[in-house]
């Protein structure tokens, strides 16, 4: 009893100090691997089992194992099997436990112990010994020492996958760090570039462009073109080249043409930048660099650009090339403003002059309309003088009347000056001619045998006379008198009567007898011819 | 067209002008050589004092023939018109004073003798009057002092 006693705490102790040996072996392991195989090592030498395998089963399969005689027997098929047994086991899996249901004929290499040590992420520590050496069965301080030792393996396993992983997530990291370290200096860079270039003026814009660029990636020398086939302009820029040249619009021609056929892409689009991949073309060009990369881009339509930059002082990295190409594609953008903005102050231009010449348009058709409105005026004056003229031609004005009367007058008055057939206006006062009252005449004509004269026209005679009377009308007074009276006693009395309201016809025939000497000649006057002698005709 | 369109119409207007016209300018010329045998004719009226036969006598004829040129050229046409209307509505009253007083003397209208006065020559003279009326109111064709005025509608304004 003591002797087994002795024996039992002999096999406690090596025990132990297996546990401890794989404790401090493990401790300082850190690739999932060795602690494996120190696993399975030290499980296999602990208890001395004939052979045996370790292995990480993860959720499709195996993911690690141990080189060992087994190793071919841990097919897929069988970690299939064992997954799904060990998911039949459900969630409570947490330390290292044995599967005696896959032990045995289930187990390659008919394993007699099979051990699962639960580790994260769905990931399980397998373990599978042989049977012993001595071919006795593995008793419960065997099964003791191996769990133990699983649960040290699962320990060191947790903590390799940690360190494993958190290497992974360092190395991650610093990956990541190291991207993001270049994508803030292409950032910075490109900010620097946005700040430098940031002008209107575009051979401005090329010049910073290109300085900005050349100083980024340490080329010494570099060439910026810009043709407008529109308008045949060319724009140049350049720094550190070997001679300064000038383009003519044949050699600009030439140039774009060999640089657009050394770019992939044939057709570009506005805003697009396409690297030239062969540069060969462009050794029969007199540039003044050795180009070691260049990019042709186009602004706008019938607006390329190429640039060329000359070899790099120090070793061209290959990150740099993504680098230069946003460097690029920010130029041609702010090359494309500036453009763009020489063609709005064109534009502006264009359109003030336009507007001076809109303005002087529009005073000249200020002027114009005042002008028309005048003559608008001044016609509507005349049309109204016109109509006033014309509604007075068919009115009757006094005027009208003034006009053919003083007329008439005026030609009266000169023909009748003029003519011997002529009569005067006012008659002039002839001699003094007594007259005599109807009493004085009648004694005249009774006492002194007067002669009584009726001196109107042979109609008024013959209407009415007195018996006494007569005849000798004035117009015919010469013939009468020649014919009648030229015998008669220039002493007798002549009593002339016979005027009316038009004509005194008396006074008339009385001045002519007094004309012919006689002496006593009278008129009659208001007096109707019977009165004379009261008799009748 | 309407009898009043006819008896409206300018054209009869001008025609009555025209025979107007040529009777005035008939009439005036043998008073205008001759107007000491117009006035014995005026004073035979009996109407007219005495110091305006003479005078009378030499200004009418001459408004006669210038009455009526004016009617025959066209200008001042209506004022002419009114003119002869005067004279003629003139004479009518003088040869109604003179028919019906039986006034012996002949009318002097175009000679100085021969044409005695009569119901006919007030009748004659009171269808010229109307002739006159007429061109006054209806005429408006052929007149020589519109024939250079420009129509208001010609300006266009």
């Amino acid at each position: 009893m003591t002797l087994q006693n002795a024996s039992d705490a002999d096999r406690a102790r090596y025990q132990f100090q297996i546990l401890f040996d794989t404790a401090a072996e493990l401790s300082g392991a850190r690739y999932p691997h060795k602690i494996l195989e120190a696993f399975l090592l030290s499980a296999q030498g602990g208890i001395g089992a004939r052979g045996g395998f370790a292995a990480i089963l993860g959720r499709d399969g195996f993911q690690l194992m141990t080189r060992s005689s087994l190793s071919k027997s841990l097919t897929p098929e069988y970690a299939q099997v064992l997954r799904e047994h060990l998911d039949a086991l459900g969630e409570e899996r947490k330390s290292s436990f044995f599967v005696p249901s896959l032990q045995g004929d289930l187990c390659p290499g008919k394993c007699e112990l099979l051990l699962v040590c639960p580790l994260d992420d769905g990931q399980d520590g397998v373990l599978g010994l042989e049977e012993s050496l001595t071919g006795q069965p593995y008793d419960e301080n065997d099964r003791r020492l191996v769990a133990g030792l699983g649960t040290l393996f699962q320990t060191s396993l947790r903590f390799s996958l940690y360190a494993a992983r958190v290497e992974l997530l360092n190395a991650e990291l610093s990956k990541r760090n190291d991207t993001l370290d270049r994508q803030i200096y292409h950032l910075s860079a490109l900010g620097d570039l946005s700040r430098e270039i940031l002008r209107v003026d575009l051979p401005e814009v090329m010049d910073t462009f290109l300085l900005t660029l050349l100083g980024h990636f340490a080329r010494p020398r570099g060439l910026l073109l810009l043709q407008d086939r529109a308008s045949g302009c060319v724009f140049e820029s350049s720094k550190g080249l070997e001679a300064k040249n000038e383009f003519s619009q044949q050699e600009t021609e030439r140039l774009f043409f060999q640089c657009l056929a050394g770019v992939r892409e044939k057709h570009l689009q506005p805003l697009q930048t396409e690297p030239i991949d062969d540069l060969r073309g462009l050794e029969g060009i007199e540039l003044g660099l050795r180009p070691d990369k260049g990019y042709l881009f186009m602004l706008r339509e019938n607006m390329y650009g190429v640039l060329l930059l000359g070899e790099s002082l120090g070793a061209s990295l290959p990150a740099e090339d993504g680098l230069l190409q946003a460097f690029v594609s920010q130029g041609v953008l702010h090359l494309k403003n500036a453009d763009s903005f020489a063609t709005i102050l064109s534009l502006n231009n264009d359109l003030e002059r336009q507007n001076e010449e809109l303005r002087r348009t529009i005073d000249d058709l200020t002027r114009a309309r005042d002008r028309i409105s005048m003559l608008e005026a001044a016609g509507r004056r005349i049309a109204g003088i016109v109509h006033s003229k014309a509604e007075s031609l068919a009115r009757v004005r006094l005027v009208d009347f003034l006009l053919i009367i003083v007329l008439s007058l005026g030609m009266a008055l000169a023909f009748n000056e003029q003519n011997p057939r002529g009569i005067v206006l006012v008659e002039p006062p002839g001699p003094e001619i007594p007259f005599v009252t109807l009493d004085q005449a009648l004694s005249l004509l009774d006492t002194e045998d007067a002669l009584l004269v009726d001196a109107r026209p042979r109609e008024f005679y013959e209407r009415e006379h007195a018996a006494r009377a007569v005849n000798v009308p004035a117009q015919l007074f010469d013939l009468v008198y020649m014919m009648q009276m030229s015998a008669e006693d220039p002493e007798r009395p002549i009593v002339v009567f016979g005027r009316s309201v038009s004509r005194r016809y008396d006074q008339i025939v009385a001045a002519k007898f007094l004309g012919r000497d006689h002496e006593r000649v009278y008129i009659v006057k208001d007096v109707p011819p019977l009165a004379l002698d009261g008799g009748s005709q | 067209m309407r009898f009043r369109d006819i008896l409206t119409h300018p054209l009869l207007s001008l025609l009555l002008r025209l025979y107007l016209a040529g009777v005035f300018i008939y009439a005036s010329l043998h008073k205008i050589n001759f107007p000491a045998e117009f006035a014995d004719n005026i004073a035979g009226y009996l109407i007219v004092p005495h110091w305006l036969i003479n005078p009378l006598a030499v200004f009418m004829p001459w408004l006669e023939l210038v009455s009526g040129l004016f009617l025959l050229a066209g200008v001042r046409v209506r004022a002419a018109s009114v003119l002869i209307g005067a004279m003629l509505a003139m004479f009518t009253v003088a040869v109604t004073v003179a028919m019906i007083q039986d006034t012996p003397i002949g009318c002097g209208c175009f000679q100085s003798v021969g044409e005695a006065i009569s119901w006919w020559t007030v009748l004659r003279d009171l269808v010229w009057l109307a002739m006159a009326a007429h061109v006054y109111f209806y005429d408006r064709l052929v007149h020589l002092d519109r024939l250079f005025m420009l129509k208001p509608e010609e300006l266009g304004l």
